[in-house]
């Protein structure tokens, strides 16, 4: 947890699963505390951006299995933070425009 | 802080791009199923984030107008994730544990989106439009329990665990399953607080889950 990397980003998303199996004392509130903590990092990889920036044509610098494994990273933490937050009651920040997706769907 | 849904690609790459392994492109192309199922869910609850105050938000003209896109996944399914379910009632076959899991996040959504409107539908006469309702919750409960059945079957409880998040689902489902057709029953289990217990949270420290599995 020194730097942002994705092989962090990995491990945080399979220790959240692992955690799953053996819930300790506060497990849903360390669940959400993951997963802000992977947002965060993801974030300052700019993993938020890289849709973007294949949408507008520019390369994200790293061999196709990389950019792959880039797109799954960040549609994981998308669907955690949905199935953690959730049932929470967690607000999420940034309204997104629905036809937006309508369009992108 | 938090993950905008226009930043998350939900396109189906076709081909393959030139360098990635066959097999990774098999599981990317799957999994984006999952995350488009995931979408819909966000959207259901975003909405209801922002109506959730009205007396008769279940009854909300925003939330009703999410029922067809909800069907359009599962109409654009590609065939390889499909489960076809036998006349007589037996366990579908299923190719993987994720096809399996998958198609229950798919099921799990329209229990969401559709028990609210079967609780505030504005009469329950005979013909009423709350029984579309109804039907859809329990055909989606009966067909839960079969892909949960054929999970169990196929892959041992480890193919119940590899859900993304949510293996005490079959708590949930089990419960909707015994209600049968009583309307107050199925009302009372399909309470919107009932999927977010089933969600991620450990049997035995959800005390709803204790309540539903102890109903007749």
């Amino acid at each position: 947890m020194d730097v942002p990397r994705l092989s962090t980003i990995q491990a945080l998303l399979i220790l959240l699963k692992a955690r799953e199996s053996a819930p300790k004392r506060g497990y849903y509130f360390r669940s959400w505390m993951t997963i802000k903590t992977l947002v965060a990092m993801a974030k300052d990889l700019e993993l938020h951006e890289h849709y973007a920036d294949h949408k507008e044509g520019r390369s994200c610098g790293s061999d196709p299995t990389e950019c792959l494994v880039k797109t799954r990273i960040w549609q994981t933490i998308y669907i955690c933070e949905m199935m953690v937050g959730g049932p929470q009651g967690m607000r999420y920040t940034v309204l997104y425009n629905s036809k937006l997706l309508l369009d992108g769907g | 802080m938090g993950v905008d849904t226009d930043t998350v690609d939900v396109s189906i790459q076709q081909p393959p791009s030139p360098g990635v392994e066959e097999s990774d492109y098999h599981t990317s192309r799957q999994f984006t199923y999952l995350v488009k199922v995931v979408r819909n869910v966000r959207i259901l609850t975003d909405t209801y984030a922002k109506i959730k105050k009205q007396k008769e938000w279940g009854a909300n003209a925003g939330l009703m107008g999410l029922n067809p896109s909800f069907l359009k996944w599962r109409e654009e399914l590609p065939s390889d994730m499909v489960i076809h379910y036998p006349s007589d009632g037996s366990a579908p076959w299923l190719e993987s544990h994720f096809v399996g899991n998958v198609n229950c996040y798919y099921h799990l959504s329209i229990i969401m989106l559709h028990r609210p409107q079967l609780m505030y539908s504005s009469s329950f006469a005979a013909g009423g439009s709350w029984k579309q309702h109804m039907t859809l919750c329990y055909s989606s409960a009966k067909i839960l329990c079969g892909i949960q059945e054929a999970l169990l079957q196929s892959f041992g409880v480890n193919g119940l665990l590899s859900m993304q998040r949510g293996k005490s689902c079959v708590w949930l489902i089990r419960s909707i399953d015994q209600a049968n057709y009583r309307r107050h029953q199925l009302c009372n289990l399909l309470h919107p607080n009932l999927y977010y217990a089933s969600s991620g949270m450990a049997p035995s420290q959800n005390h709803e889950h204790r309540q539903i599995a102890n109903k007749p």
